[in-house]
């Protein structure tokens, strides 16, 4: 019983203190925003308000105001009460806020502004805070006036949207907007300008003189609002494209009555890619083929398979390697693959010599390779039809040692070199010494490259079979169609540029490029008259490394080219009026390659394997990937403004930045505006 | 009802049983008082389970008379009216007036209620309103109730003044569980919205912004949108079968933690009346 009797005194104890009244709760009120100023120019007090309270505000609530001038003093106020110079509009701002603007007439210069809640109007408690109160003097109306108005284009710069923009000393313009005013605005009497100065310091041109009337003019009406933005219905004239301004009348009201002024719409920066498109055609190469290997004895019947498989000879007849180490077997070789090109090259396409070598001789590579020398660097910068190069399969891991043939050989498989920068074949043909191999007890697993060496063919299918070592499907090689006008830069190591047909940007000294740099080197490079100058050379030569760039850049610039991201400050600093286009490449050929790889597996059990298998259809690209497409698109990459380039325009979010003009904002920085159009709204983006 | 009485005898004597007194000699087996041990007799085992007559007739007497003035058990279905002063412990005025329907069953009387429940400011809350503070209160609403009434005691009893009929008396435990629909909560609520809110504890963003234009001024709006209730009351019963049901309830804030109300321990007082066909 006493046991009961303790544990109801707990449970009364905790439940007790909850058994009271409801306890009050605080509403946190408190200003967010509580700003005025008042301009002298308008006689005008402007008042912002925003207030936030966790337990909301409710009707009851009122702001409220005082101030005092010399001639009067008014104690506090609810707003409502008072006359508005402008229109105010009520503004929801949510349940826990409350929030607006006001605009009264005050002629003289305030002072001890103040703005408060009332929790209640019947109440006396309110919440005072510490207000933001500015005085804006009289002075010129594009500093000292609330409001200004200025206009922008669409665009195709034949249609007009005005604009008005609030500026107060601590309110921005679109906050301004979104506490409720408006202003209303209209403007009359549009003309063009050609010459008008001053932006410097007036950016928006508000209070500019506009010119009289000219003849004939633009016969537009006038256009009002109450909101931020409104189009003129009609477009410009055709008279009036050359003009980089058009100027009219702006009125806005105010305390006083009303105020006109000039109000200036610059027109964007005429702006177009400066070469769209740049052509490559390009052409399938007609493969040479050629099987390389002893006639006297066999070394592997399926490796020789293999190799016959992967580029697809099919029953190409053995050129006999046995007298390799013959003094004349170099020439025989040479003329053997001269032959075949000349034999082919009547067709019209370019050549690609694909060589299996089937050799277990250490010697026969380097013959080979001495042939191909002979012939192949001279054929590198011939038009179509050409020798455009060679694709060796070897028996072993080699690669190539000589370094004529880096630029035009494909010589797989290969090892990624530890010490230089590997070039196009290491790149291309690099694999693994030995073959992915896993052993999980009886179960393993493993793949073979594409193309591998010997010692892994046989080693991979003793386990796996000829059937899971893959094959190739396809086998094409794209070459780039070389005209006879081509000009072909070579940069020894790093590659070649290449001006194919004559491709050139002419501009006039006034106007301005923008390049859109992206994360990927682009191929492309210009060079100009001036760059030619050997004295510029030696500048180049000088500077280049110091200025901290690139060495394929300083190397490009040895030779008189620079990459085509240089060409706006370039244009910028000598306003050149020539400008050639040119294509870097590594490799005169794309070899693709279409194949089937098979990921293997074998179980072993009693001296037993049971191979088996999946087999993926997989696509590989060997050479240059430049080549992998007949047209390059430089439309975004490179714009060029030929009129009213120093002009400020928009960006890509529709934002109107006055004091960037294009030729000096967009030089590195790509160019995608978004310009206004009629249906926008009357409220555009701002800040 | 006297063909009930052996039944119940069989029935309540384990119940009886455990509520015995230690000290009761009538049921007590007979003990050798010069020995150590009591003497045991052959039917020892059902010794434990007897009762006198006269307690068991007492002790079921409430029960087995009901069909001397009206038998609730065998009725269909109550109806009725009910009224209600709500006290939530905070300054608002609150009254609630409704309907129930009952549907009885052996040992249980459910009930469904639906009643509108009308709050409003008084002096002190109109003084509240002109201050920076709230107070947590629920504005005006629907009030639905499922009700289980467990009878704990019933009987006949004489009424004063002497010339109305002998009554039927229920005196009940109520558990129930209250859920609460504010008319103006869902505006602007698409469908999906305003289904998944019928489920949660607590009132959406939105419905208690659509509140913030019809509470009391000096209110903060409690989230609470449903929550368990239990009481006492009794059920009168005439004749005819007219019967008047004064109860009071309570809250039981379980569902608090979850429903994050600031209203834990209210109270209410009801009279329900009506007829039970």
């Amino acid at each position: 019983m006493r046991r009961r009797a303790a544990g109801l005194l707990c449970l009364l104890a905790a439940v007790g203190p909850s058994c009271g009244k409801v306890p009050l709760v605080a509403v946190n009120a408190q200003f967010l925003v509580a700003d005025a100023a008042w301009f002298a120019e308008e006689h005008t007090l402007f008042l912002f308000h925003q207030v936030e309270a966790e337990q909301g505000l409710g009707d009851p609530s009122v702001i409220e105001i005082t101030y005092t001038t010399d001639s009067e003093r008014v104690d506090w106020t609810p707003l409502s009460d008072l006359t508005m110079v402008h229109t105010h509009l009520p503004i929801d701002c949510g349940t826990h806020s409350l929030c607006g603007s006001a605009s009264i007439e005050v002629p003289e210069e305030p002072r001890d502004v103040g703005i408060r809640l009332r929790y209640h109007r019947d109440g006396e408690l309110a919440l005072e805070p510490q207000i933001a109160f500015n005085v804006v003097g009289p002075g010129p109306p594009h500093t000292r006036r609330s409001l200004l108005v200025y206009g922008v284009f669409n665009e195709t710069n034949d249609q007009i949207q005005w604009r008005a923009r609030h500026q107060f000393p601590t309110v921005r313009n679109e906050q301004a907007s979104e506490l409720g005013l408006r202003r209303d605005v209209w403007v009359a009497d549009p003309v063009v300008a050609d010459n008008l100065t001053g932006f410097g310091t007036n950016p928006y041109g508000y209070g500019f003189d506009c010119p009289l009337p000219q003849v004939p003019g633009l016969e537009q009406s006038e256009v009002s609002t109450d909101a931020r933005a409104v189009f003129h219905p009609d477009p410009l004239p055709a008279h009036a494209g050359p003009s980089p301004y058009v100027c009219g009348q702006a009125t806005v009201t105010d305390a006083i009555g009303t105020f006109t002024t000039g109000a200036v719409a610059q027109k964007n920066p005429e702006v177009r890619p400066a070469f769209p498109l740049l052509r490559s055609t390009l052409r399938d190469a007609t493969p040479l083929p050629f099987f390389l290997g002893p006639c006297d004895r066999v070394i592997s019947e399926e490796h020789e398979a293999m190799q016959r498989q992967r580029l697809q000879l099919g029953d190409t007849p053995t050129t006999c390697t046995d007298r390799w180490d013959s003094p004349t077997f170099v020439d025989e070789l040479t003329v053997l693959f001269r032959d075949a090109a000349e034999a082919a090259r009547p067709a019209g396409n370019d050549m690609v010599l694909t060589i299996a070598l089937h050799q277990d001789e250490a010697g026969v590579a380097d013959v080979v390779e001495q042939a191909l020398a002979r012939l192949l660097p001279n054929e590198r910068h011939r038009s179509s039809p050409r020798l455009a190069g060679a694709f060796v399969l070897d028996s072993t891991i080699r690669g190539l040692s000589r370094e004529a043939l880096e630029p035009v050989t494909l010589w797989c498989p290969s090892t990624l070199p530890i010490d230089d920068l590997p070039d196009v074949s290491s790149r291309s043909c690099a694999i693994l010494p030995d073959n992915f191999d896993l052993q999980l007890g009886p179960l393993s697993v493993a793949t073979l490259p594409i193309l591998p060496s010997r010692d892994q063919y046989l080693d991979y299918i003793d386990t796996y079979s000829v059937n899971r070592a893959g094959e190739v499907n396809d086998l094409a090689y794209r070459t780039p169609e070389f005209p006879t006008t081509a000009d072909h830069v070579d940069l020894g190591e790093f590659g070649v540029v290449t001006f194919l047909n004559g491709e050139q940007i002419n501009a006039t000294p006034n106007d301005a490029f923008s390049y859109c740099e992206g994360d990927a080197l682009q191929p492309f490079v210009f060079r100009t008259d001036l760059l030619q100058d050997p004295r510029v050379l030696d500048i180049l030569g000088e500077d280049c490394t110091d200025a901290g760039l690139p060495p394929e850049v300083c190397g490009a610039a040895a030779f008189g080219l620079l990459p085509l991201e240089f060409l706006p400050d370039w244009h910028d600093a000598f306003g050149e009026t020539t400008y050639e286009l040119g294509v870097f490449w590594e490799f005169p050929f794309l070899l693709q390659m279409e194949y089937q790889v098979a990921q293997a597996g074998a179980l072993t059990a009693f001296g037993f394997s049971v191979p088996f298998g999946v087999n993926e259809t997989a696509e590989a690209f060997y050479g240059a990937e430049t080549w992998s497409a007949d047209s390059f698109d430089l439309s975004e990459l490179l714009t060029q403004c030929d009129r009213f380039c120093d002009h400020p325009t928009f960006d890509g979010a529709g934002v109107y930045h006055v004091t960037d003009p294009f030729d000096v904002t967009y030089r590195r920085t790509c160019y995608l505006p978004d310009y206004p159009q009629p249906g926008d709204g009357g409220f555009p983006l701002d800040p | 009802m006297i063909r009930s009485l052996p039944l119940l005898a069989l029935l309540l004597g384990p119940v009886a049983l455990a509520q015995e007194a230690p000290g009761d000699d009538a049921a007590s087996p007979p003990v050798d008082e010069g020995a150590d041990e009591p003497v045991r007799t052959p039917d020892d085992g059902l010794q434990r389970h007897r009762e006198p007559f006269q307690l068991l007739a007492d002790r079921a007497i409430g029960t087995t008379s009901t069909p001397v003035e009206f038998n609730w058990r065998t009725s269909t279905v109550h109806l009725g009216g009910t009224g209600t002063l709500q006290a939530e412990l905070n300054n608002f005025n609150t009254l609630r007036g409704g309907g129930i329907v009952r549907v009885p069953s052996t040992s249980i009387l459910w009930e469904f209620g639906l009643s509108w429940s009308q709050v409003w400011d008084t002096p002190s809350s109109r003084q509240l309103a002109f201050t920076p503070y709230r107070q947590p209160g629920r504005p005006s609403r629907i009030e639905l109730d499922v009700t289980a009434a467990v009878p704990l005691a019933e009987g006949i009893v004489t009424t004063a003044p002497r010339w109305l009929p002998a009554m039927q008396l229920v005196f009940n435990g109520y558990l129930g569980l209250r859920y609460r629909l504010y008319p103006t909560g869902f505006a602007g609520l698409k469908t999906g919205q305003a289904v998944g809110a019928l489920l949660s504890p607590t009132l959406r963003t939105e419905e208690l912004d659509n509140l913030e234009k019809v509470r009391p001024d000096a209110m903060q709006v409690d989230p609470e949108r449903y929550g368990l209730i239990f009481g006492l009351g009794n059920d009168v019963y005439l004749r005819p079968g007219l019967f008047v049901s004064p109860r009071a309830f309570f809250s039981l804030p379980v569902f608090a933690p979850a429903s994050q109300t600031d209203l834990l321990w209210w109270g209410e007082a009801t009279v329900a009346v009506g007829v039970a066909l």
